[in-house]
């Protein structure tokens, strides 16, 4: 009986909690199903009749897409997050290999000169690089956005790799070696094709932070922004838009990491394990 | 020859390194020495010792965003990790698990940037989703977010509604690796629920907890996102946190010295803050 008392009482518990997580995810559907002059006129709760809402909805996804400019800064967005996710997956993976199965001295000494970029908040890299690419000419283009990107992401990148190429064992590259295959061809042939799994892992988490990054796209870019930044400059006082198209935009914005993250969940979160696993 | 071979097995980190050194290093060492200057970025730099991180110490608002990042800190210890704990804790004893999992890792799809919009439309007080479903039951509130006695709370709420699940999903693994055993001995030794919990379900959970708080504390001290989108760590900058002031001071008001030592401040912070986490991750193996 108490037991049903207590079970009945956490029910009740998460289910308050279920429905504080949803409302303002609902909330935002009544906005983009409603025209900007709509949403001036109606209720907040008051939905449109049903005969405008496809109307609504396209329109707000035009005007966002379009005179907003979400769609541009969605494919620069869409740029920079896979040339971080695979630059860095491909740089990291050439390291990690090299450390754990080439012949380099102290191997260690030279993870933990790369993995100190991890341990920085990224705040520490701001101004310099501001600087930097300013000087080199690279201000505000994608070239630059890229560079830091990709810069940012080989630490953990790296991190993954290595763990990973720990698992790996010797025996197969020296096998490879015997039979006459040179480093690259067993980097190439051999780890390349192993380390899927690292690879999704390190795709995942730095496809994620590129594409919701905020700060770095807010001071190395304007007309290059990456779509945070861009959405983060619609609600301003100046350069505003209407409420229905800014969020229009974020929906338009949350698209790809909604459904890279719902398909690959367990990546991601074995991500995370990563780091408590020895 | 041999020599020649090994050395040529470098060429593989060298892409790696020369990213780090650029994107990293350097400017991490660059930075500590801006923040010894007094710097506009049109004239040329001038020493000034320590009297930038002298500001940092001293100076209302500085202190104040110190203060609100603190809270920032504290905050979503108590509420987007104790709390988290606590619900895994409680969904690991019902039916249904997976449905409330994927409610509350929902909001951990979005970017920070939006969960700050989307909170931001609802708390509005001009046709903002709460204050318009409260005003049809005849209820009214004062603004939320220019308040700044709470508004730091609220935010710090909305990074809870945001990582919350992902935490959870965390503790729910770190709970479910735990063996049942020693549990079940203590439980006939006489040991109650709250005993059993303290003393043997915490402790096994160590990694996992070492690992949420870390990555708590790597985030929430260089807090931007969501302040900044939310109200541009206002109003004026009452609800500024150390990442915004960097912001502020070296973007806006050109201060690069100052932004510096802020930057310094908030490694410094996260260093201490991290410190045995990171020494796990670095640790030598193989």
């Amino acid at each position: 009986m108490n037991r049903d008392i207590q079970k009945t009482l956490i029910y009740i518990i998460l289910i308050i909690l279920s429905i504080v997580w949803i409302f303002p995810l609902i909330s935002m559907l009544i906005i983009i199903v409603k025209s900007p002059e709509e949403f001036n006129q109606l209720h907040y709760w008051q939905i449109p009749s049903l005969s405008h809402i496809p109307r609504n909805l396209i329109t707000n996804f035009h005007l966002a897409w379009k005179k907003s400019q979400i769609g541009k800064n969605f494919i620069n967005s869409l740029i920079y997050a896979f040339s971080a996710g695979i630059g860095s997956a491909f740089i990291a993976s050439l390291a990690g290999f090299s450390l754990v199965h080439l012949n380099i001295k102290k191997p260690h000494i030279w993870f933990l000169g790369i993995f100190i970029g991890n341990i920085f908040p990224f705040q520490m890299f701001l101004i310099p690089l501001y600087i930097f690419l300013n000087k080199l000419g690279l201000y505000d283009t994608r070239t630059g956005l890229i560079i830091v990107y990709v810069g940012i992401c080989i630490p953990f990148a790296l991190f993954v790799y290595r763990n990973y190429a720990y698992t790996l064992p010797k025996e197969i590259f020296d096998a490879a070696k015997v039979d006459g295959a040179s480093k690259w061809k067993s980097y190439a042939k051999i780890f390349m094709p192993m380390s899927k799994p690292a690879f999704t892992v390190v795709f995942i988490f730095q496809f994620i932070w590129t594409w919701n990054d905020l700060l770095f796209g807010l001071i190395l870019s304007e007309r290059y922004r990456p779509v945070m930044t861009a959405l983060s400059k619609l609600q301003g006082a100046r350069g505003g838009v209407p409420v229905t198209i800014l969020i229009m935009g974020a929906l338009i914005a949350s698209v790809p990491t909604v459904v890279l993250l719902l398909s690959l969940q367990k990546s991601f979160i074995r991500g995370f394990t990563l780091t408590t696993e020895k | 020859m041999a020599k020649l071979r090994k050395e040529f097995d470098s060429i593989f980190l060298i892409p790696a390194i020369i990213f780090v050194i650029i994107a990293e290093l350097v400017p991490v060492f660059y930075t500590t020495y801006l923040g010894f200057m007094k710097w506009d970025i049109i004239n040329p730099p001038k020493f000034v010792g320590i009297s930038n991180y002298i500001k940092v110490f001293t100076r209302p608002e500085l202190l104040n965003a110190l203060k609100n990042t603190l809270y920032w800190v504290v905050g979503t210890l108590i509420f987007a990790v104790g709390f988290a704990l606590l619900i895994a804790v409680l969904l690991s004893k019902i039916k249904g698990k997976i449905i409330f999992k994927s409610i509350f890792f929902i909001p951990s799809t979005l970017s920070p940037t939006v969960a700050a919009i989307i909170w931001r439309r609802t708390l509005s007080s001009q046709q903002g989703a709460l204050p318009s479903l409260l005003s049809l039951f005849g209820a009214h509130i004062q603004p939320i977010l220019t308040n700044t006695h709470i508004n730091t709370f609220v935010m710090i709420g909305v990074w809870t509604w945001q990582f919350f699940g992902i935490n959870l999903i965390l503790f729910l693994v770190g709970l479910e690796t735990i063996p049942q055993e020693p549990i079940e001995a203590a439980m006939i030794d006489g040991a109650n629920q709250r005993q059993t919990f303290l003393y043997i379900t915490v402790p096994l959970l160590r990694p996992i907890m070492l690992l949420v708080i870390a990555n708590s504390l790597i985030n929430t001290i260089r807090m931007f996102d969501i302040p900044w989108v939310m109200i541009q760590g206002g109003p004026g900058r009452a609800s500024e946190t150390l990442a915004i002031s960097l912001y502020r001071e070296s973007f806006l008001l050109f201060k690069m010295g100052l932004g510096s030592a802020i930057a310094v401040v908030i490694s410094i912070l996260t260093l201490l803050a991290s410190y045995r986490y990171i020494m796990i991750l670095g640790e030598r193996r193989g």
